[in-house]
């Protein structure tokens, strides 16, 4: 599903990613890990190309897209599903239309029932018509998890998706991305925090990738 | 593709690049009109301050003119003209003052309600010698000028002030939040190459509005600041004429500072 050969990134000068390989398959969870400012997050913009490898090449779904190709750029994102540290919801839009936006993107009609029911299951029950900034922070992060899963997609990508929560808030959420490894579709986490590394690794069997030194090292399960 | 326009940072954004633009286009018609003003003005009291003006009928005659306003009680000070003060006074050259072949001058500072009887005193040992003193009307003229200039100058300070504010409170927080809207739009598939296109419209819509009701109103603003002045060379085809080139060039300017904006919110 995504692979990424030999890709070397840098901020101005300053090296980030050095030759990085790896692969992700078409299920299971992977977590991504490493140290701060050891290029975790930078790696989660290249799987999403809001972001351009300066040296190897990257294939989603067996397509390499041309750098700064845009319109193919925009074409795979909308067959993933992208939920940023800062959430990122617009503050114009009610929380109903910030989580169906993606479907609108995508030139399809907004189906109410299937935002209504993504909306119950992820527990903003009643919060359709309210702006983002009356959410609590870990209702933002769920908001943001629902617009990323409203389109299906065939991808899901969190950064750091448990980072400023209270432990309850945290386990919460964290029990809803395990839920949705039943679908089948590939996650990739991106977290610094080591132990939810342990938790993850024992009790879903997750994939651990870390990154150090600007390369991808996979441990051992 | 399909984004709904409510998602876009459009709201009052045309609106506040015109009002900007508007502003703008005042402004500089304003501080145009009134550093003209104050040229115009301050040439025409340094003509007032030599209160009156004596011709002399010839070159040799001003020694013996000079003698005799020295007697006069009226009189503070006197003293032949200069070319380059004829100059300074008249706002023409030295080949221009050659040209005209004006009389021998002096300058005289007194009251100008002492005008006759400096005439007198002057015709009774020369004559064919005639004293001139600004009219009321001059005076008048010269006021509303001074008056004008400093209006328009304020009137610029004002709306550029009010430029500052309207950039600074609304443009930037808008900008900030159309490239935030951008980004989480990108992020979920939007094509960001018609999404620029899409927000850069309204602004060069509410730019050009802007800037044509700035301009129209710089225009009656400068009718007004120029109305009852003595200026010839700034009359209102020529005012109409500066109006619409600062409008113009002040709707060029939004719309290229709109497209700079977006294009780098995409950076």
């Amino acid at each position: 599903m995504i692979s990424f050969e030999d890709v070397s990134f840098t901020y101005g000068q300053t090296p980030v990613l050095d030759g990085a390989s790896f692969e992700i398959g078409d299920t299971g969870l992977v977590l991504l890990t490493g140290a701060t400012g050891s290029g975790k997050s930078t790696l989660l913009r290249l799987c999403h190309l809001a972001l351009w490898p300066n040296r190897g090449q990257i294939r989603l779904w067996g397509e390499v897209p041309q750098s700064r190709d845009e319109r193919a750029a925009a074409r795979l994102r909308r067959r993933m599903g992208v939920v940023p540290e800062e959430s990122r919801l617009i503050e114009r839009l009610s929380v109903a239309e910030n989580i169906g936006l993606p479907m609108t993107v995508a030139g399809g009609q907004r189906r109410e029932r299937d935002l209504r029911e993504l909306m119950a299951w992820i527990g903003l029950d009643g919060r359709e018509d309210d702006r983002p900034s009356t959410l609590t922070a870990a209702e933002t992060r769920r908001a943001a998890l629902a617009r990323a899963l409203i389109i299906s997609p065939e991808l899901l990508l969190l950064d750091e998706p448990l980072s400023g929560l209270d432990p309850g808030a945290a386990a919460d959420l964290l029990s809803l991305l395990l839920d949705l490894q039943t679908i089948g579709r590939p996650i990739v986490l991106v977290s610094r925090d080591s132990d939810l590394t342990d938790d993850l690794r024992h009790r879903a069997a997750a994939r651990i990738l870390t990154l150090d030194g600007g390369r991808v090292q996979e441990d051992a399960p | 593709m399909t984004v709904p326009s409510k998602a876009l940072p459009a709201e009052g954004l045309p609106l506040v690049v015109g009002v900007a633009t508007g502003l703008a286009a005042i402004a500089v018609l304003c501080l145009l009109v009134g550093l003209a003003l104050r040229d115009m003005g301050a040439r025409w009291r340094l003509s007032l301050a030599a209160v009156m003006l004596v011709e002399l009928p010839g070159e040799d005659d001003a020694a013996a003119a000079l003698d005799i306003l020295a007697t006069a009680p009226e009189v503070r000070s006197a003293r032949t003209i200069e070319a380059a003060r004829l100059a300074a006074l008249f706002g023409i050259d030295r080949d221009g003052i050659e040209a005209l072949a004006l009389p021998t001058l002096i300058e005289v500072d007194a009251p100008t309600d002492a005008r006759a009887s400096i005439e007198a005193m002057l015709a009774a040992e020369i004559p064919g010698i005639r004293v001139t003193a600004p009219s009321p009307a001059q005076q008048h003229s010269a006021h509303q000028l001074a008056l004008a200039a400093w209006s328009g100058l304020a009137l610029a300070a004002l709306s550029l002030a009010a430029i500052g504010a309207v950039v600074y409170l609304a443009a930037g927080r808008m900008l900030l939040a159309g490239r935030e809207t951008l980004s989480t739009l990108r992020l979920i598939g939007a094509e960001a190459h018609d999404l620029r296109h899409r927000i850069v419209q309204p602004w060069v819509v509410g730019a050009s509005l802007g800037a044509a009701v700035g301009g129209g109103i710089s225009a009656l603003l400068a009718d007004l600041l120029t109305r009852g002045t003595t200026l010839v060379w700034l009359d209102k085809d020529v005012t109409l004429g500066v109006a619409l080139a600062v409008t113009l060039a002040a709707g060029l300017v939004a719309w290229a500072a709109a497209r700079l904006a977006w294009a780098s919110a995409d950076a």
